[in-house]
């Protein structure tokens, strides 16, 4: 019997030869760049030496952490990283959703469109880019936020703003509404677009305004999807993204900038205490996949439809 | 059907004086929020036609005063702007025709239900997704592969996506199944139907795909500087505008002139060179994006629906 299988199971591999073939690159390169960096956690473990390599680096148990524990700069950095992760969640989610009503509020169909063609545009610039354009426009030089403040007698003279620790979070959180509320409302404008006319038919006939509407059949047809949304996202509080960060910040504004992947790519690769360093990332991502299961565990059971993948 | 469009219908009612404020003060609202869009966009462009000298504290330049073409001689000259140029066209091209291919081969396969241990590799690439070994291990896993300062260190890394392969398997599941049970035999006829037949019928999705990722690898600019800053020939232009914005923040705004070596004044200052760098790098994307925009829409509204 168990041979009849087997030798079944052979054929069918055999069957299917062609299509392992068309799995090995994936594979591969699977393989080559996301399992094969794993074996280098290990040197948050180690004494490591770019010489000795990762296997010929003496071990040292969690020297690196207990560093990592009593290093007031560390918790500087998680705070930060708190600080960011924790009010771009709670700022950028109301705001979509406001812009997402908004947006479907415009009743011309074609300023509807251009709205919608340049308020994605910014989601497709690299970050660089955009950093690029944070420090113009609010250069002291020549920017025209100073230009525009001086003018109105707000401001005395011209203020680096981007050189302010006080204000960068200020700064970063609207940078990124800037850049990403544009297109985060494709998601949810799919799901308007699902509800039934009818719906608003009715409620027209029984006098509903358009306020009404909104908070009567628009809202509550988006809560699912925002809760599936919000559920997700705090699984990323602690990795605010090393990209924004690394473009808006400078010397000046490490004491309130500074985030752990900012952290660890200056100790790294600057620094080159590539031991350490890989011992703060990991801290990082061990919190952050606990955050991110236990968030899909709670988006599970929220909503029993959805899935990961 | 042509109703579904309208989501608001009330354009049959007469609309109250609350209701016609509201619609002004969106309409302003959005307005002022595109501006805010289009502003530095049409900022930079001034900046990069303009001398140093015009660009000042207390004006809006909103149009250059003097229309010069020395910031982009500068960059062409003394910054390598053409190889950096060639090299950004060359990871994006080389690098979306490999994501397609390896991407789209996987997507195909994982489409056999009948496949022994297909579970098991769909695990093998999922994992990934939720566990990485950060930077630094990269570092040294990518330093051992000998990939430090050398072009396929661009185009390989990027080659596979999990979540663009569920996408384009997601697409091939719609496709008929009927017309590949009649096609399909031997191992080489399996190719050929997928070359032929699946590939030419997915073009929407590889579409979408192909566009992600040449905005992906255009804009990509942290592997140059991690991996292949010690190679000037690697340079792109997204890590050349970062070195200028680290070169400002170390120095301050100065201006920087030079003779070149036709003997010519070149009059630029950083800010007008990095400007003239920007508009390159950005007009790619503001050119080609309105007309594909739909693609880019439509593959999230993909990724949206799940597998």
């Amino acid at each position: 019997m168990a041979k009849e299988k087997r030798s079944e199971l052979f054929k069918r591999i055999k069957k299917h030869r062609m299509f392992y073939l068309f799995l090995l690159p994936a594979a591969v390169m699977v393989f080559l760049f996301s399992y094969m960096p794993l074996w280098g956690i290990t040197i948050a473990f180690k004494d490591f030496k770019m010489a000795r390599g990762i296997m010929g680096s003496e071990w040292v148990g969690l020297e690196h952490f207990q560093k990592l524990f009593t290093d007031p700069i560390f918790y500087r950095v998680l705070k930060n990283t708190l600080i960011i992760g924790i009010s771009t969640l709670l700022v950028s989610f109301p705001v979509t959703i406001l812009f997402t009503l908004l947006v479907n509020e415009i009743l011309h169909t074609g300023f509807k469109k251009i709205v919608q063609t340049i308020t994605y545009l910014p989601h497709f610039l690299s970050w660089v880019v955009v950093g690029t354009f944070a420090f113009q426009i609010l250069s002291p030089s020549s920017g025209v936020v100073n230009t525009i403040l001086t003018r109105l007698g707000i401001l005395d003279g011209p203020v680096y703003f981007m050189a302010q620790p006080n204000l960068f979070v200020v700064i970063y959180l609207i940078v990124y509404l800037w850049k990403e509320t544009g297109y985060s409302i494709v998601v949810y404008l799919a799901v308007i677009s699902g509800i039934d006319t009818e719906q608003y038919e009715a409620a027209q006939i029984d006098g509903a305004n358009r306020f009404q509407k909104i908070l009567y059949i628009t809202l509550p047809a988006m809560l699912p999807t925002i809760c599936v949304m919000l559920i997700l996202n705090i699984g990323t509080i602690i990795s605010v993204g090393f990209d924004p960060i690394f473009n808006l910040y400078c010397d000046a504004t490490y004491r309130t900038a500074d985030v752990i992947s900012t952290f660890v790519y200056r100790k790294g690769m600057v620094e080159a205490q590539f031991d350490y360093s890989t011992a703060v990332g990991l801290f990082q991502n061990i919190v952050s996949l606990t955050l991110v299961l236990l968030s899909n565990w709670l988006a599970r059971k929220a909503n029993p439809e959805y899935r990961v993948i | 059907m042509g109703r579904v469009k309208e989501k608001a219908p009330m354009s049959h009612v007469k609309k109250s004086t609350a209701s016609k404020v509201f619609d002004g003060c969106n309409a302003a609202f959005m307005i002022l929020f595109c501006i805010t869009i289009i502003f530095p966009l049409w900022d930079v462009v001034v900046r990069s036609f303009s001398r140093p000298q015009d660009i000042s504290y207390m004006s809006l330049n909103l149009i250059p005063k003097y229309v010069t073409w020395d910031a982009y001689a500068y960059c062409l000259e003394k910054e390598g702007l053409f190889g950096a140029l060639f090299m950004s066209f060359a990871r994006t091209a080389i690098g979306t025709v490999i994501h397609l291919c390896v991407v789209s081969l996987a997507a195909y396969a994982l489409t056999k239900p009948q496949m022994p241990f297909r579970n098991v590799i769909q695990t093998y690439f999922l994992i990934p997704m939720f566990v990485s070994a950060g930077v630094i291990p990269a570092y040294i896993n990518i330093k051992n592969l000998g990939l430090v300062n050398n072009f396929l260190v661009y185009v390989l890394p990027t080659s596979f996506s999990i979540f663009n392969c569920i996408i384009v398997r997601n697409f091939f599941y719609s496709i008929d199944k009927g017309m590949e049970e009649s096609a399909s035999i031997d191992g080489a006829s399996q190719f050929t139907f997928f070359k032929d037949i699946i590939m030419p019928l997915s073009k929407p999705v590889l579409a979408t795909v192909a566009l992600w990722q040449m905005v992906g690898q255009w804009n990509a600019w942290f592997d140059n500087m991690m991996y292949t800053s010690g190679n000037k020939k690697l340079l792109t232009l997204q890590y050349m505008l970062r070195r200028m914005l680290d070169r400002l923040n170390a120095s301050g705004s100065s201006g920087v002139s030079g003779v070149d070596a036709m003997g010519v004044t070149v009059d630029a200052s950083e800010d007008t060179v990095k400007a003239a760098v920007t508009v390159i790098v950005v007009i790619p994307i503001v050119c080609v994006y309105p007309f594909v925009q739909k693609y880019f829409v439509k593959g999230i509204m993909v990724g949206a629906v799940k597998g």
